[in-house]
């Protein structure tokens, strides 16, 4: 459970003010130590300044403490510095300010902020026994608080609650920037966005779309595949790879994969090329590039365009190229999922090349050159302002984020040496680890053991292309897809987030080496 | 004066109300010694949770006791801010007369 701290707790604890001090910084340490957030109310900074000013007084004549009235300013300050940095800040939105026909406006403020939570997830940590009294369910004392039993935060799959709780100001910062300008559709952060996610890629340009299945799509309509095509890729992927191969009437043809890191085989995709084929769409499944070097030499040698399906690998690198400008055009998602992700549904499509860029530019704009004059046929697939804005936020520590998930990933698979087999990352590339996943067998099983010991698992993905209903006769399988099939019967994801805590991690294995034997 | 007084949850309260000339004052409060919690804490905390809350107080504490800088290096309080610290005093005194927490 989270806390929000009334301004009595912070005010006992930052001036030590005895007797209340001890039990609260005891249920604040509870609250940390358990996995819980402590929240402050950003509508409160100025009482809780002048508060703590005035008590403070009162500590220093207590301990000899001698401060003139600016000191007792700065001291304040310096003590409330050092106070909120762990904690995080809880807005005051528009809802709370016109508060005056309360009993008590300030009270008023700190209930409506609680109610934006679902009830039970958080409380006001206050001695205020009158508030405890009128509003029993959303409040504690720090002695309730400590006899509570103590429950450990239990283990996401994916933390995006932490990655929030570490944006929240960038976020809220950039998501009211769009609710003010009110520029919806193709408002300011679009371009923005677009013009550093090129930077940071290197690709020369970028273009927003509204999901990494349009960005898919979009490209293959700008390459002109047309019915009777066929498209080279990868059957154990996301379904939307071959889907929107499909969609335009071509039809997917699927190559092999490799054992140890689950992408195409790069060795057994010239064998599949016809004079049917438009194109060669490798998959950099889990966040870690195919062999792109081989798969560009034979697109070279034949002709064709490559199409990186990099959904799950931006951030990642291939001989020190970052992913989605590692061929003709890169197509990612930022599902919320996804190792850079918004908040609903969003993609971009990369490419050095002008024609397609232009392409692919008016394709997202129903096939737009310029209002209302329509040169091709396209699709309504912009993604919209606020999630552009979203991302942004999220940019923002995305090295930061990237260097964690290298670290998690290498640490994991020091873990798990000797106890289970791992997909591998090969030397000179980089996996941004969008899922962690392992080889096991008997599956269902492993999974059901697992969630016992509260570790959530899942699996990407459980079906190869090539047996799905709406896919097998549809597509053509050149030699034979084994690997494919047997790796669907065994992969099985981990939790996996740039915050996960070593702790955690440790817990994780832990349960997985205790099951394994 | 003697007089007598209940304790409840970190406040006192006189039996027989008595009106006092200040807001703020120190008084000496005869405590029965079997009511004094012998143990360091009641509650059943990990060590993890005592040391957390040692950490944080260490910090905090250090962050209060910083030295300060001279006096007339600092920025003037201006009238604003006195301003303030009068209506926050204001506060303070409402929320002692409602028997509140401050």
């Amino acid at each position: 459970m989270d806390l929000l701290l009334d301004i009595n707790i912070a005010v006992d604890i930052c001036s030590r003010r005895a007797p209340f001090f001890e039990v609260a910084d005891l249920a604040v340490a509870k609250c940390t130590t358990t996995g819980g957030r402590l929240w402050l109310y950003a509508g409160s900074v100025q009482t809780l300044e002048y508060v703590l000013r005035s008590e403070l007084r009162n500590t220093n004549a207590n301990e000899g403490i001698s401060a003139t009235v600016r000191q007792l300013a700065q001291q304040t300050r310096n003590t409330l510095q050092a106070f909120a940095a762990d904690k995080f800040w809880l807005a005051a939105l528009a809802g709370e300010g016109n508060v005056f026909d309360s009993t008590d406006p300030e009270d008023e403020q700190l209930i409506l902020a609680l109610s934006r939570f679902e009830l039970g997830t958080i409380k006001l940590l206050t001695r205020d026994i009158a508030l405890c009294e009128r509003y029993p369910q959303w409040m504690i004392t720090p002695q309730e608080y400590l006899e509570a039993p103590q429950r450990a935060r239990p283990i996401n799959f994916i933390d995006l609650a932490g990655q929030q709780d570490n944006l929240r100001p960038q976020l809220e910062r950039n998501l009211h920037r769009v609710l003010h300008h009110g520029q919806y559709i193709m408002g300011p952060e679009v371009a923005e966005l677009e013009g550093k996610l090129g930077e940071y890629t290197g690709a020369k340009h970028c273009i927003t779309v509204a999901s990494g299945t349009e960005a898919l799509l979009i490209a293959l309509m700008a390459l002109g595949i047309k019915p009777g095509d066929e498209v080279i890729t990868t059957p154990f992927t996301f379904v939307a790879t071959a889907e929107v191969i499909v969609l335009l009437g071509a039809v997917p043809v699927f190559v092999d994969i490799e054992p140890d890191t689950c992408n195409i085989d790069a060795s057994k995709i010239e064998a599949a090329i016809t004079p049917k084929t438009r194109v060669i769409m490798p998959v950099s499944l889990y966040g870690q590039p195919a062999d792109m070097d081989e798969i560009n030499a034979i697109a070279v040698r034949y002709n064709l365009p490559v199409i990186e399906d990099a959904a799950q690998s931006f951030g990642a690198e291939y001989k020190g190229r970052k992913s989605c400008n590692l061929s003709t055009i890169g197509c990612t998602s930022f599902f919320p999922s996804k190792p850079l992700g918004c908040y609903g549904d969003g993609g971009a499509i990369f490419t050095s090349d002008d024609g397609l860029a232009k392409a692919m530019r008016e394709i997202r704009v129903h096939g737009q050159e310029k209002r209302y004059v329509h040169t091709r046929v396209g699709v309504g697939g912009r993604m919209d302002t606020l999630q552009c804005a979203v991302v942004l936020a999220k940019l923002e520590r995305f090295d930061w984020e990237v260097e964690q998930r290298l670290k998690i990933g290498e640490r994991y698979n020091k873990l798990f040496v000797g106890k289970v087999p791992v997909v591998t990352q090969r030397p000179e590339r980089t996996s941004v680890f969008a899922q962690y996943t392992v080889f096991v067998e008997d599956r269902e099983a492993m999974q059901e053991k697992l969630k016992q010991a509260g570790i959530p698992t899942a699996v990407h993905y459980p079906v190869s292309l090539h047996l799905q209903p709406a896919y097998r006769d549809g597509c053509r399988v050149r030699g034979g897809v084994e690997v494919a099939e047997r790796m669907a019967q065994r992969v099985m994801s981990l939790p996996m987030s740039a915050d996960l805590a070593e702790v955690e991690m440790r817990q994780i294995v832990a349960a997985f080496g205790s099951i394994a034997d | 004066m003697q007089v007598e007084a209940i304790y409840k949850q970190g406040h006192l309260e006189f039996v027989n109300p008595i009106k006092l000339k200040h807001d703020h004052l120190r008084l000496v409060v005869l405590v029965p010694d079997d009511e004094i919690e012998t143990q360091s804490t009641p509650y059943e905390l990990s060590p993890d949770v005592l040391r957390k809350a040692e950490e944080m107080r260490q910090r905090i504490d250090a962050a209060r006791r910083a030295p300060l800088s001279p006096d007339e290096e600092l920025p003037e309080i201006t009238a604003k801010e006195l301003e303030r610290i009068e209506a926050f005093e204001l506060r303070a005194q409402m929320r002692r007369e409602q028997g509140r927490p401050v």
